[in-house]
This record gives structure tokens, sequence and C-alpha cells, in this order.
């Protein structure tokens, strides 16, 4: 491989890597050791199969797609590890756990919108390319999700959580 | 989008009310701007909950294991590649010699069947012209009949069998003697 499409390469590794990993992890149920297996595949299939000059937004809707995809396929269990979070103090780990709770209670395809757009902040358009649904289903497919995230986790989130 | 946009859009950022474009340099501006990032996800809001979650610490040997794969998803293919022509020549081989055997033994079937015709027609013409003449044979019918049979047999089968059957002598039992005839 030519060393500047080997650093290119790199480069999609290293900045979005997390953003995939975090991803899959919350749809799996929390198994770093699956989500390790998952992101390591995705990127490679993902990588492997387009030119490396393409845009960097086609690069990660295919990943993500591909993530989702793997992920969907895995037998998601559950764990009841304490998460990793970077930098977060103790405080705001409460608050996380209502909301990783609602989120698990999710089925798959509601949890995927929610990591989507809340965690990824990605748009609709990039949502329906993903998932290969309309633009407009994606937008009230979430928009029905996060109804049903905020129903589970009720009045534990407070504004001042 | 600068720092003031970002207050005046907040709200309608944490309720998802905000246009595509609007949205995109909202979340442009917040991963730019240190100090507005920061205040935005000072906020307790879902959205903000679920960004945090995306904070998770990353193995540290994931990017060297996705290299990896990647070289190595690349070998596997290839050979896949290799194993999957082998495979449809096999297969096509396979394939054709099966066409091959169908349609020889189609042929065989067909030969088969139009043989078994022509002994048809030979019974037939046997039975037609000949069988319908021996219900009450005399001795010269009989004799006429042989030889009509010999015709056939020479003309349609090409089995000379003139020699056999000059000695053939017709059975009493069947044949009325052309005497008695004469008499009744």
């Amino acid at each position: 491989m030519p060393e500047r499409d080997e650093r290119r390469l790199k480069l999609l590794i290293s900045r979005y890597q997390q953003r995939v990993f975090a991803l899959v992890l919350h749809l799996i149920g929390g198994d770093q050791d699956k989500t390790y297996d998952i992101c390591a595949s995705s990127f490679a299939e993902a990588m492997q199969a387009g030119s490396l000059l393409e845009q960097e937004e086609v690069f990660l809707t295919r990943v993500i797609r591909i993530a989702i995809k793997k992920s969907r396929a895995t037998k998601t269990m559950p764990t009841s590890n304490e998460l990793d979070f970077l930098d977060l103090p103790s405080s705001e780990k409460g608050p996380l756990r209502i909301v990783l709770k609602g989120l698990q209670a999710l089925d798959f395809d509601a949890k995927a919108l929610v990591l989507l757009r809340g965690q990824l902040n990605l748009l609709y358009r990039q949502i329906a390319t993903i998932l290969r649904v309309s633009q407009s289903d994606a937008r009230i497919k979430t928009v029905q999700a996060y109804a049903r995230l905020r129903k589970m986790i009720g009045d534990d989130l407070t504004p001042e959580n | 989008m600068n720092c003031a946009d970002i207050k005046q859009k907040l709200q309608p950022f944490l309720d998802d009310l905000l246009a595509e474009d609007e949205f995109k340099a909202f979340c442009d501006h917040i991963n730019v701007c240190g100090k507005c990032g920061k205040y935005v996800h000072s906020i307790g809001s879902l959205s903000n909950q679920l960004w945090k979650l995306g904070k998770v610490r990353v193995p540290e040997d994931l990017s060297s294991t996705i290299m990896y794969k990647f070289d190595h998803h690349g070998q596997k293919a290839r050979s896949s590649k290799y194993i999957l022509l082998k495979k449809r020549i096999i297969a096509g081989f396979i394939l054709a010699s099966l066409i091959i055997a169908l349609f020889v033994g189609i042929n065989y079937l067909r030969t088969r069947q139009q043989s078994r015709r022509d002994d048809t027609s030979i019974v037939s013409i046997v039975r037609t012209e000949v069988i319908h003449k021996i219900e009450s044979p005399t001795e010269s019918e009989t004799r006429s009949f042989i030889k009509q049979l010999e015709t056939i047999m020479e003309n349609k089968l090409g089995i000379a069998v003139k020699d056999a059957t000059t000695n053939v002598e017709p059975e009493k039992g069947n044949i009325v003697d052309e005497e008695e005839r004469g008499r009744d």
C-alpha cells in the first residue's frame, strides 16, 4: 500500500474509532470484547470496500452501516461491567447510568436511531443512508424512539442532573 | 455560526428542532469552540447525556488491529476470489457433462423408440396382409400364405427363408382337405 494511503487510513481510524466503538458498545449491551472485534472488522471491511480518496462522510456512513449490521447479528446481552468513561467526574456518571438503562430497554432499531442522532450527532440524511430508509422515515422514527426513551427514563433525569 | 448564535439556538438544539443545515453548523461549532462545547454539554439534557455516552475509553491497540485486519482481509478476499473461480469452473464442467449425458440419453431413447415403431409396423402388415387369410386354410392357401410370408420377410426384413419353408407340411387338424370340401 502507498505510504500516503496508509497515513490517510490511520488518520480516518483515529478520527472515527471512538465514535464507532461507543456506538457498537451501547448497541450490543456493553460487551467490550465483542465491540472490539466488531469495530476492527467493520473498519477493515469499509476500508477494503472503497477508494481511500472518497469523502470522509461516505467512509463514516459505510463503517457505521457495517458496524450496525454486525451488531444486529451479534447476540446481545447487557453486561453489568462498569463502563470506562473518559474524563467524566463521578457525579456525572449517575445520570449516565439512568440513560444507559433506558437505552438498553429499547429495541435494537430504536436504540440505533437514538445513538446515531444523540451520540454521533448525525444528520437525518446520513441516518437515512445508513439505515437505508427515507429521510422523513428516519426523522419520524428517531423522534418516536426519543419519546420512548424519555418515557422510560421518566423523572429520573431532571435538568439539574 | 458564532458563539452568540449557539446561546440563541441552544434550546432548539436540545429539543431537536433545528433544521439540518443549522444542526450541522451548530455541531461543527461546538466541536471546534471549546468554550461553547463546554457550555452546551454542561446542560443536563437527554441529548447531552447521550453525547456523553460516546466518551468511552477505546482500547489502545484497536487501530493497529484494524490495520492488521485490513491487510489480512485483503489476502483473504483475494484467496476467496480464487476459490470462487475454481468452484465456478468445476460447476461449469459438471453442468456441461450433465447436458451432454442428457442429450445422449434422449437420442438413445429416440432411436430405440423408432426401431420399436418399425417392428410394430411389420407386425401390423403381417396381420393385415396374411393372418386374416388363414382362418380356414386349405393346403393351397397355406402354401400361398407361406409364400407371402417369405416374400414379406425377404422384402421387409431381408431374410432369405425360402429353403427353410419349402418342406413345411400343414397340420392336418387345421387344414380342411380339398377332397372333403368337394364331397360337401
